[in-house]
Protein backbone atom coordinates (compact mmCIF):
# COMPACT_ATOMS: atom_id res chain seq x y z
CA UNK A 1 0.00 0.00 0.00
CA UNK A 2 2.51 2.74 0.89
CA UNK A 3 4.36 2.01 -2.53
CA UNK A 4 1.91 2.12 -4.23
CA UNK A 5 0.89 5.62 -2.62
CA UNK A 6 4.32 6.54 -2.98
CA UNK A 7 4.42 6.26 -6.82
CA UNK A 8 1.48 7.94 -7.67
CA UNK A 9 2.65 10.96 -5.71
CA UNK A 10 5.82 10.86 -7.86
CA UNK A 11 3.39 10.92 -10.70
CA UNK A 12 1.54 13.77 -9.46
CA UNK A 13 4.99 16.15 -8.98
CA UNK A 14 5.89 15.45 -12.74
CA UNK A 15 2.93 17.07 -13.77
CA UNK A 16 3.34 20.99 -13.52
CA UNK A 17 2.81 22.83 -10.63
CA UNK A 18 0.35 20.62 -8.92
CA UNK A 19 0.54 24.03 -6.47
CA UNK A 20 0.47 21.97 -3.04
CA UNK A 21 4.31 20.80 -4.00
CA UNK A 22 6.92 22.77 -2.17
CA UNK A 23 8.35 25.49 -3.77
CA UNK A 24 11.03 24.11 -6.92
CA UNK A 25 14.52 25.30 -6.16
CA UNK A 26 16.83 25.58 -9.04
CA UNK A 27 19.59 23.36 -9.26
CA UNK A 28 22.07 26.12 -8.46
CA UNK A 29 20.07 26.91 -5.38
CA UNK A 30 20.15 22.96 -4.32
CA UNK A 31 23.63 22.62 -5.00
CA UNK A 32 24.15 25.91 -2.09
CA UNK A 33 22.14 24.66 0.35
CA UNK A 34 25.05 22.66 2.31
CA UNK A 35 24.64 19.04 4.09
CA UNK A 36 23.28 20.28 7.02
CA UNK A 37 20.98 22.29 6.56
CA UNK A 38 19.40 19.11 4.59
CA UNK A 39 19.90 16.63 7.33
CA UNK A 40 19.95 18.57 10.71
CA UNK A 41 17.17 19.70 13.28
CA UNK A 42 14.86 22.14 12.31
CA UNK A 43 14.92 25.37 14.13
CA UNK A 44 11.43 27.05 14.57
CA UNK A 45 12.66 29.95 12.16
CA UNK A 46 15.71 31.10 10.70
CA UNK A 47 18.40 32.64 12.84
CA UNK A 48 21.36 34.83 10.92
CA UNK A 49 24.77 35.71 12.53
CA UNK A 50 25.72 39.39 11.81
CA UNK A 51 29.49 40.59 13.09
CA UNK A 52 29.61 44.91 13.08
CA UNK A 53 32.43 47.21 14.64
CA UNK A 54 30.80 50.19 16.28
CA UNK A 55 32.44 53.22 16.07
CA UNK A 56 31.13 56.58 17.70
CA UNK A 57 31.00 59.30 15.17
CA UNK A 58 30.13 57.16 12.11
CA UNK A 59 28.10 57.68 9.50
CA UNK A 60 25.50 55.79 9.11
CA UNK A 61 27.06 54.72 5.55
CA UNK A 62 30.26 53.87 7.21
CA UNK A 63 28.50 51.69 9.90
CA UNK A 64 26.27 50.14 7.83
CA UNK A 65 29.93 49.43 5.92
CA UNK A 66 31.07 47.51 8.90
CA UNK A 67 27.92 45.22 9.12
CA UNK A 68 28.47 41.61 7.77
CA UNK A 69 26.27 39.03 7.33
CA UNK A 70 28.25 35.64 8.48
CA UNK A 71 25.57 33.24 7.72
CA UNK A 72 22.19 32.19 7.97
CA UNK A 73 20.85 28.75 9.72
CA UNK A 74 18.03 27.04 9.70
CA UNK A 75 19.17 23.42 11.81
CA UNK A 76 20.52 23.19 15.22
CA UNK A 77 23.42 21.69 12.96
CA UNK A 78 23.62 24.66 11.01
CA UNK A 79 23.93 26.85 14.33
CA UNK A 80 26.85 24.66 15.48
CA UNK A 81 28.45 24.34 12.29
CA UNK A 82 28.54 28.31 12.52
CA UNK A 83 28.91 28.78 16.26
CA UNK A 84 32.15 26.59 16.67
CA UNK A 85 33.95 28.34 13.80
CA UNK A 86 33.82 32.15 14.85
CA UNK A 87 35.92 32.87 17.53
CA UNK A 88 34.42 33.38 20.59
CA UNK A 89 33.67 37.11 21.74
CA UNK A 90 36.39 37.18 24.28
CA UNK A 91 38.89 37.63 21.63
CA UNK A 92 37.22 39.94 19.99
CA UNK A 93 38.60 43.62 20.33
CA UNK A 94 36.18 45.99 21.55
CA UNK A 95 33.81 47.42 19.86
CA UNK A 96 32.97 44.16 17.62
CA UNK A 97 29.63 42.60 18.56
CA UNK A 98 27.87 39.32 17.07
CA UNK A 99 24.05 39.49 16.76
CA UNK A 100 22.31 36.48 15.99
CA UNK A 101 19.07 37.84 14.80
CA UNK A 102 15.83 36.09 13.45
CA UNK A 103 15.07 35.35 9.75
CA UNK A 104 17.48 37.85 7.97
CA UNK A 105 16.93 40.63 9.85
CA UNK A 106 19.61 42.95 10.08
CA UNK A 107 20.57 44.57 13.72
CA UNK A 108 19.83 48.23 12.62
CA UNK A 109 17.15 49.80 15.00
CA UNK A 110 15.60 51.47 12.16
CA UNK A 111 14.86 48.83 9.76
CA UNK A 112 10.93 48.48 9.67
CA UNK A 113 11.11 45.65 10.78
CA UNK A 114 12.69 46.46 14.30
CA UNK A 115 11.57 50.10 14.56
CA UNK A 116 8.91 49.56 16.64
CA UNK A 117 10.68 47.18 19.20
CA UNK A 118 13.87 47.74 21.46
CA UNK A 119 16.33 46.17 23.54
CA UNK A 120 17.04 44.62 26.88
CA UNK A 121 20.77 45.83 27.80
CA UNK A 122 22.73 43.67 30.44
CA UNK A 123 26.11 44.78 31.39
CA UNK A 124 28.50 41.57 32.48
CA UNK A 125 31.74 41.17 33.30
CA UNK A 126 34.47 40.25 30.60
CA UNK A 127 34.66 36.38 32.24
CA UNK A 128 30.94 35.96 31.91
CA UNK A 129 30.31 37.29 28.71
CA UNK A 130 31.05 33.62 27.03
CA UNK A 131 28.93 32.29 29.29
CA UNK A 132 26.16 34.29 29.20
CA UNK A 133 26.19 34.74 25.37
CA UNK A 134 26.11 30.90 24.79
CA UNK A 135 23.29 30.87 27.08
CA UNK A 136 21.57 33.45 25.11
CA UNK A 137 21.69 32.01 22.02
CA UNK A 138 20.39 28.86 22.60
CA UNK A 139 17.32 30.07 24.72
CA UNK A 140 16.92 31.88 21.51
CA UNK A 141 17.08 29.27 19.23
CA UNK A 142 15.41 27.12 21.11
CA UNK A 143 12.40 29.73 22.05
CA UNK A 144 13.38 29.32 25.44
CA UNK A 145 12.19 32.74 25.93
CA UNK A 146 9.04 32.63 24.26
CA UNK A 147 7.11 31.76 27.24
CA UNK A 148 8.47 35.13 28.51
CA UNK A 149 7.34 37.89 26.37
CA UNK A 150 3.92 39.60 26.05
CA UNK A 151 1.21 38.28 24.09
CA UNK A 152 2.11 39.26 20.18
CA UNK A 153 5.80 40.03 21.01
CA UNK A 154 8.43 37.54 20.39
CA UNK A 155 12.35 38.17 20.69
CA UNK A 156 13.50 39.33 17.30
CA UNK A 157 17.54 38.90 18.23
CA UNK A 158 20.80 38.57 20.33
CA UNK A 159 23.77 40.29 20.45
CA UNK A 160 26.87 40.32 22.47
CA UNK A 161 28.69 44.19 22.06
CA UNK A 162 32.55 43.96 23.08
CA UNK A 163 33.37 46.72 24.86
CA UNK A 164 37.07 48.06 26.80
CA UNK A 165 35.54 47.17 30.47
CA UNK A 166 32.19 45.20 30.86
CA UNK A 167 30.48 43.94 27.65
CA UNK A 168 26.78 44.23 26.64
CA UNK A 169 24.74 41.22 26.27
CA UNK A 170 20.88 42.44 24.41
CA UNK A 171 18.33 40.61 23.92
CA UNK A 172 16.10 42.81 20.59
CA UNK A 173 12.09 42.43 20.45
CA UNK A 174 9.40 43.42 18.29
CA UNK A 175 7.12 45.46 19.87
CA UNK A 176 8.79 48.20 22.71
CA UNK A 177 4.99 49.10 23.81
CA UNK A 178 5.02 45.14 25.14
CA UNK A 179 8.06 45.47 27.10
CA UNK A 180 6.12 46.04 30.32
CA UNK A 181 4.45 42.24 29.97
CA UNK A 182 7.63 40.62 29.64
CA UNK A 183 9.87 38.63 32.39
CA UNK A 184 12.54 38.41 30.02
CA UNK A 185 15.17 39.27 32.45
CA UNK A 186 14.09 37.15 35.50
CA UNK A 187 14.85 34.26 32.75
CA UNK A 188 18.02 35.24 31.93
CA UNK A 189 19.21 35.89 35.53
CA UNK A 190 17.72 32.19 35.76
CA UNK A 191 19.91 30.53 33.19
CA UNK A 192 23.23 32.20 34.76
CA UNK A 193 22.20 32.11 38.09
CA UNK A 194 25.89 32.75 39.59
CA UNK A 195 26.28 35.59 37.11
CA UNK A 196 25.90 38.99 38.42
CA UNK A 197 24.85 41.88 35.58
CA UNK A 198 26.18 45.08 36.41
CA UNK A 199 22.98 46.84 34.98
CA UNK A 200 20.01 45.76 33.31
CA UNK A 201 17.47 47.62 31.64
CA UNK A 202 15.17 47.93 28.60
CA UNK A 203 15.05 51.01 25.73
CA UNK A 204 13.10 51.14 23.00
CA UNK A 205 15.13 51.46 19.81
CA UNK A 206 13.40 55.45 18.76
CA UNK A 207 14.49 56.68 22.56
CA UNK A 208 18.10 56.99 21.19
CA UNK A 209 19.42 60.10 20.40
CA UNK A 210 20.90 58.18 17.49
CA UNK A 211 17.74 56.89 16.42
CA UNK A 212 17.37 58.23 12.82
CA UNK A 213 14.03 57.31 12.09
CA UNK A 214 11.61 54.17 10.39
CA UNK A 215 12.60 52.83 7.48
CA UNK A 216 15.36 54.65 6.49
CA UNK A 217 18.57 52.26 6.11
CA UNK A 218 20.63 53.85 8.50
CA UNK A 219 22.98 52.17 10.81
CA UNK A 220 22.35 51.78 14.43
CA UNK A 221 24.56 52.66 17.17
CA UNK A 222 25.26 50.12 19.97
CA UNK B 1 -8.60 33.04 5.29
CA UNK B 2 -10.25 36.07 4.79
CA UNK B 3 -8.26 39.37 5.25
CA UNK B 4 -8.95 40.72 8.76
CA UNK B 5 -9.79 44.40 8.14
CA UNK B 6 -8.82 45.92 11.14
CA UNK B 7 -12.12 44.41 12.93
CA UNK B 8 -11.47 44.32 16.84
CA UNK B 9 -13.69 41.46 16.87
CA UNK B 10 -10.72 39.03 15.47
CA UNK B 11 -8.85 37.65 18.36
CA UNK B 12 -5.41 36.39 18.37
CA UNK B 13 -4.65 33.51 20.21
CA UNK B 14 -0.94 32.39 21.59
CA UNK B 15 0.81 29.46 19.03
CA UNK B 16 0.38 26.43 21.22
CA UNK B 17 3.65 25.06 22.65
CA UNK B 18 4.20 21.70 23.24
CA UNK B 19 7.18 20.50 24.96
CA UNK B 20 9.12 17.14 23.87
CA UNK B 21 12.14 16.63 26.03
CA UNK B 22 14.73 14.55 23.89
CA UNK B 23 17.56 12.78 25.62
CA UNK B 24 19.52 11.66 23.13
CA UNK B 25 20.24 12.30 18.86
CA UNK B 26 19.05 9.27 18.11
CA UNK B 27 15.48 9.89 19.53
CA UNK B 28 14.91 12.61 16.47
CA UNK B 29 12.45 11.37 13.55
CA UNK B 30 14.98 10.71 10.53
CA UNK B 31 12.47 12.72 8.31
CA UNK B 32 13.60 16.35 7.67
CA UNK B 33 10.00 17.23 7.75
CA UNK B 34 9.00 15.79 10.92
CA UNK B 35 10.23 17.48 14.46
CA UNK B 36 10.71 15.68 17.83
CA UNK B 37 6.98 14.36 18.69
CA UNK B 38 5.77 14.58 15.37
CA UNK B 39 5.20 18.07 14.48
CA UNK B 40 5.20 19.82 11.20
CA UNK B 41 8.43 21.92 10.64
CA UNK B 42 6.15 25.13 9.57
CA UNK B 43 4.43 27.42 11.62
CA UNK B 44 0.50 28.07 10.91
CA UNK B 45 -2.25 30.12 12.38
CA UNK B 46 -2.77 27.03 15.00
CA UNK B 47 0.12 25.29 14.38
CA UNK B 48 3.32 24.79 16.67
CA UNK B 49 5.91 26.27 18.19
CA UNK B 50 9.04 24.41 18.19
CA UNK B 51 10.97 24.26 21.00
CA UNK B 52 14.29 23.32 21.94
CA UNK B 53 15.70 22.21 25.61
CA UNK B 54 18.91 23.56 26.14
CA UNK B 55 20.67 20.11 26.86
CA UNK B 56 19.48 18.60 23.59
CA UNK B 57 20.96 21.82 21.88
CA UNK B 58 24.24 20.70 23.75
CA UNK B 59 24.17 17.59 22.34
CA UNK B 60 23.96 18.96 18.99
CA UNK B 61 27.07 20.69 19.45
CA UNK B 62 29.28 17.55 18.66
CA UNK B 63 27.48 15.91 16.06
CA UNK B 64 30.07 15.75 12.35
CA UNK B 65 27.92 18.54 10.64
CA UNK B 66 28.43 20.67 13.43
CA UNK B 67 31.92 20.58 13.06
CA UNK B 68 33.00 22.02 10.05
CA UNK B 69 31.96 25.41 9.03
CA UNK B 70 29.42 25.93 6.32
CA UNK B 71 31.26 25.51 3.13
CA UNK B 72 29.51 28.92 1.20
CA UNK B 73 30.57 31.01 4.86
CA UNK B 74 31.28 34.22 3.90
CA UNK B 75 34.82 34.84 4.33
CA UNK B 76 35.99 37.50 6.79
CA UNK B 77 39.67 37.75 8.06
CA UNK B 78 39.60 36.59 11.48
CA UNK B 79 36.53 35.66 12.24
CA UNK B 80 35.60 33.04 9.31
CA UNK B 81 39.58 32.37 7.67
CA UNK B 82 42.46 32.67 8.78
CA UNK B 83 43.66 36.35 9.49
CA UNK B 84 47.24 34.46 8.27
CA UNK B 85 47.79 30.53 8.42
CA UNK B 86 47.66 28.71 11.49
CA UNK B 87 46.21 31.67 14.10
CA UNK B 88 42.43 30.88 12.88
CA UNK B 89 40.85 31.76 16.58
CA UNK B 90 42.40 35.04 16.86
CA UNK B 91 40.88 37.98 15.26
CA UNK B 92 43.81 40.36 16.21
CA UNK B 93 45.37 40.47 12.92
CA UNK B 94 42.97 42.20 11.06
CA UNK B 95 40.95 43.90 14.02
CA UNK B 96 44.03 45.51 15.07
CA UNK B 97 43.05 48.73 13.68
CA UNK B 98 40.38 48.52 16.58
CA UNK B 99 43.14 48.94 19.06
CA UNK B 100 43.80 52.34 17.89
CA UNK B 101 39.97 53.31 18.72
CA UNK B 102 39.92 52.84 22.14
CA UNK B 103 40.80 56.65 23.54
CA UNK B 104 37.16 57.05 22.01
CA UNK B 105 35.73 54.50 23.93
CA UNK B 106 35.45 56.40 27.25
CA UNK B 107 32.96 58.59 25.73
CA UNK B 108 30.58 55.77 25.11
CA UNK B 109 31.17 54.11 28.13
CA UNK B 110 29.99 57.31 30.22
CA UNK B 111 26.68 57.18 28.14
CA UNK B 112 26.18 53.95 29.00
CA UNK B 113 25.78 54.36 32.42
CA UNK B 114 23.28 57.89 31.82
CA UNK B 115 21.38 55.44 29.87
CA UNK B 116 20.45 53.90 33.10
Amino acid sequence: MAESYAESEIEVKDEESSGCESPKLGRKAMDEISDQELTGVPLQSAWTFWLDKAVRGTSAAEYEATLKKIYTVNTVQGFWSVYNNIPDPCLLNARYSYHLMRDERRPVWEDEENSQGGNWRLKCNKADTSQVWKELLLAAIGEQLSDNMAKGDQVTGVSVCVRDRDDILQVWNDRADLEKGSTVLPKIQSLVPTVKFSAAFYKPFVMHDAFEGTKKKAGSRH
Amino acid sequence: MSSASGEPKVQGRDIPNRRVVLNDISQLPSEYSTTPGGTFFSTTPGGTRIVYERNFLLQCRNSPLAKSPPANMLEIPGITSPAKPGVKENGDHSLKSVKEEKAKVSAEDAQFEMDI
